[in-house]
């Protein structure tokens, strides 16, 4: 068998796997948190837009179809960010706010 | 817009690190997803009975209302009738629903004769599901793993293309004569770019059609997390409460479907045919006929409407016709299911499928080529290399070797307590699990190794149709069944592609043996060797 080269000098291995994991879980919160918000926006457009007098199946797949734009969006978006951990941070505080209001503005008294 | 090289950095890693984590789940998806375009004539190449197209336009009445007064029938069934098309040229009778368990028949459309099929789970049942779920049943993981791979497939095509600094010229790159890497990286960036269109599309569109599982916050607020009222609005789809007072079964599902038909036309211009027919609650007086237009042939999206009429007294119950949004949602997962009517754009997709096959195990190949340059440990090496040539060849002839089985296996078959679909079944599971350990415990070579075998088996399941059918390709053209044949000739297409990769990837093994002795100076051709 061939002489595996030896072209790069190699990071200490436990360096390389931590360097490994950060950036893993930095790649992973980018995708958590797009997935959070898109869940948030979904919730809010499929109670707000029928109070707008779109038909409720409409608004829902109206928030799924563009939700998965804001998805790709956002992890793109995210993972080049150098302010990641607080971009995410905000996104799920505002995924949070969007599914917690969501209930609110369906209800007939608001 | 000007894009900074950290930005590039920063996509690259993006998607260097979701092609690595998901790149086999992906290739496995593509794979079967590109296998499931034919899954209709596949069936019919593993369901010899099913084979000869006959009148599909027959009437339903002589055939289904017999079948269905023989029927032990509760308030809460349901019967589902499938009409025969061209590319399924028999009746499918369904009933489910109630306390018996579900029963399901192939009629002949014009004799009502059922047909003894073999027990097989065909395309349909096996590689459709692989598919969408992976067949991992368990809590739904399947269709979350698939659902996450397709949402990170979106994300790395559009990573990719922020990395290329020249996507028009990659477009035109190919240099199967420069070294390995160089022509791995060239045929991954040209089956991206080639077919973008299509690797947005596939995973767009899959998300879609399961975008309630993946996004369920969608039916919380307006429908208290109920599927089923976002369904009855989103797609008519009506279950009536059951009253539990006896009906009476319909005197004539022609009829419904004749008066179905006929506003449909009107309203669209072009011809429209119903494709099933549905009695909900069959034994109750609630009961309705629902004449469904779900798979239209001459339009990509795929519910057109559908009719819900009264059993007893035959009044159009609902005339349900989707809404604008609802109407792009059904287009674009039409697009992913392409059941109207169109060759030209199926094989297209065939292609597409192929083409984000191809792509994937190039950045797979590329990925763990350029691992090894940079001193992979041995260890580390044979287990990818492993893992990558299971994903990819191993799969593609455990596919094959699936079709075999169907053609060897008796109609009676059984052994270790499950019959022979799931015989079928295991051959092809026992087949890739085999292709794994015998990857981890080769060199390279494992490679042509298993193109060879991938080729034998093509070869081997074309004439294992003939032998056991007698339908040989002369014979399959000469009876016009254009499925078979279609299937045969694409199985001896993909024999030969196998064996022109196997012979490449010895030539450049040979070469890359002479280059480590000093007595060549010749670069690979053709397709790498790692």
């Amino acid at each position: 068998m061939a002489a595996i080269p030896q072209r790069m000098v190699k990071l200490p291995l436990n360096e390389k796997w931590r360097s490994i994991a950060s950036r893993s879980s930095r790649t992973l919160l980018a995708l958590g948190g797009g997935y959070g918000l898109t869940n948030g926006y979904i919730a809010f457009l499929a109670a707000g837009l029928p109070r707008l007098g779109v038909p409720p199946a409409e608004a829902a797949y109206f928030g799924l179809l563009t939700g998965l734009v804001l998805f790709v969006g956002f992890a793109v978006w995210a993972a080049a960010t150098r302010h990641l951990v607080l971009m995410t941070g905000a996104a799920i505080a505002l995924a949070v706010a969007l599914t917690a209001t969501a209930p609110i503005i369906a209800s007939p008294g608001a | 817009m000007h894009i900074t090289n950290e930005f590039r950095r920063s996509m690259n890693w993006l998607h260097t690190w979701l092609g690595i984590a998901l790149g086999g789940v992906l290739f496995v998806i593509f794979w079967m997803g590109t296998l499931t375009v034919f899954h209709l004539e596949i069936n019919r190449w593993m369901m010899p009975e099913t084979r000869s197209v006959t009148n599909v336009d027959a009437p339903l009445d002589p055939v289904i209302l017999p079948k269905i007064a023989e029927m032990e029938i509760e308030n809460e069934s349901t019967i589902f009738i499938g009409r025969a098309s061209e590319r399924q040229p028999h009746i499918r009778l369904i009933k489910f629903g109630g306390s018996a368990e579900r029963e399901e028949a192939y009629l002949h459309p014009e004799t009502g004769a059922e047909i003894e099929r073999t027990d097989t789970y065909g395309a349909s049942g096996f590689f459709y599901p692989f598919h969408y779920s992976l067949h991992v049943g368990w809590m739904g993981v399947g269709y979350w793993i698939v659902g996450l791979a397709a949402m990170a497939m979106l994300v790395l095509t559009v990573s990719g293309v922020f990395i290329h600094r020249k996507i028009f010229q990659d477009f035109f790159t190919f240099r199967p004569k420069k070294a390995a890497r160089r022509s791995t990286l060239d045929l991954h960036n040209m089956t991206a770019i080639v077919a973008l269109p299509f690797h947005i599309l596939f995973p767009l569109s899959g998300v879609l059609i399961f975008a309630l599982t993946y996004f369920p916050n969608a039916m919380v607020v307006g429908y208290g997390g109920e599927r089923a009222g976002l369904s009855e609005d989103r797609f008519g789809f009506h279950q009536p409460a059951v009253v539990g007072e006896p009906g009476a079964l319909p005197d004539s599902l022609d009829a419904f479907v004749s008066r179905a038909e006929t506003v449909w036309t009107e309203r669209s211009g072009a011809a429209a045919r119903a494709d099933g027919v549905r009695i909900m609650n069959a034994g109750d007086a609630s009961s309705t006929v629902m004449v469904q237009h779900a798979y239209p042939a001459s339009a990509v999206a795929r519910l057109q409407g559908n009719m819900t009429f009264e059993t007893a007294s035959g009044e159009i119950k609902t005339d349900f016709v989707p809404l604008p949004i609802s109407n792009a949602s059904s287009w674009i997962e039409g697009a992913h299911f392409i059941r109207f009517d169109s060759w030209a754009v199926r094989w297209l997709f065939f292609f597409g499928g192929l083409a984000g096959s191809a792509m994937i195990a190039t950045g797979m190949l590329f990925w763990m080529r350029a691992r090894i340059r940079k001193g992979m440990e041995p260890l580390t090496v044979r287990v990818v290399r492993a893992l990558t040539i299971g994903t990819t060849t191993g799969i593609m002839a455990s596919s094959a070797v699936f079709l075999i089985a169907n053609r060897v296996l008796a109609a009676d078959a059984a052994a270790f307590g499950v019959g022979r679909a799931d015989l079928e079944a295991a051959a092809f599971f026992v087949v890739w699990i085999a292709s794994f350990i015998h990857a981890g415990l080769r060199d390279k070579r494992a490679w042509a190794d298993q193109c060879w075998a991938m080729a034998a088996f093509c070869g081997l399941a074309v004439a294992l149709n003939w032998a056991t059918t007698g339908g040989h390709l002369i014979e399959t053209v000469r009876l016009d069944q254009r499925a078979v044949a279609g299937v045969d000739l694409t199985l001896l297409a993909a024999a030969a592609c196998a064996v022109w990769a196997a012979r490449k990837l010895n030539a450049a093994y040979k070469n890359d043996l002479a280059q480590a002795d000093g007595t060549s100076k010749v670069l690979p051709a053709g397709l790498p060797a790692e």
